[in-house]
């Protein structure tokens, strides 16, 4: 399995998976559906996003796995990093929002966050050993 | 650590990308070893030995921290 075959299996499901999730986020924003209560229709729709959510890591450590050693590197540091920053948030904004009345940060802000501190943390990665972006 | 990869693979006339799909590696990868920015593994430190024929002694200068 070269890179570019284990990034292209990758991207297979990595851009459906992100499609559904999105869409799926989209239509609990546009309709207001949490205010309507857990509803069974409303707890079976949420299941698009959370699967879309796990077919993206298990596609993610399966790419960790395919690529080759430096890469593989590249990309464990990267996930450390977005992990860090998201329970880093978690903690402090959590700590804040319970004793000093922030405003409330929602815990679905955790998944955008937790892409975008992955892909900023990979590329930097990447240009900082190489020059070149993965 | 320090390496002569360059050297042997410019020597052959290869391109780091050339010398990437010999070892099965990416390009990104081959700068990373040739730049010293990356220590291969045990495993590709003797593929690379093999693709390069020199020792693994002679291609990879080790210096204590």
């Amino acid at each position: 399995m070269t890179n570019i075959e284990a990034k292209r299996r990758y991207f297979r499901v990595f851009i459906p998976a992100m499609v559904i999730f999105l869409g799926a986020s989209g239509v609990f924003a546009a309709l207001g559906l949490d205010a309507q209560g857990p509803s069974p229709a409303i707890l079976a729709f949420a299941i698009l996003p959370v699967g879309s959510q796990i077919a993206l890591f298990v596609a993610h450590l399966r790419f960790i796995g395919e690529v080759d050693e430096y890469l593989r590197s590249i990309q464990i540091k990267a996930v450390l990093f977005a992990l860090a920053v998201i329970l880093i948030i978690a903690t402090g904004w959590g700590y804040l929002e319970a004793y000093a009345s922030v405003p409330r940060l929602h815990i679905l802000w955790l998944n955008p966050i937790y892409w975008v501190s992955y892909a900023v943390a990979a590329m930097t990665l990447s240009l900082r050993a190489t020059g070149q972006a993965e | 650590m320090n390496n002569i990869i360059r050297q042997l693979r410019t020597e052959r006339g290869w391109s780091q990308a050339v010398l990437g799909e010999k070892l099965d590696v990416s390009r990104q990868s081959v700068i990373a070893i040739e730049t010293g920015r990356y220590d291969p593994s045990l495993p590709l430190a003797f593929r690379i030995s093999r693709v390069l024929e020199r020792s693994i002694e002679e291609i990879f200068l080790y210096q204590k921290d």
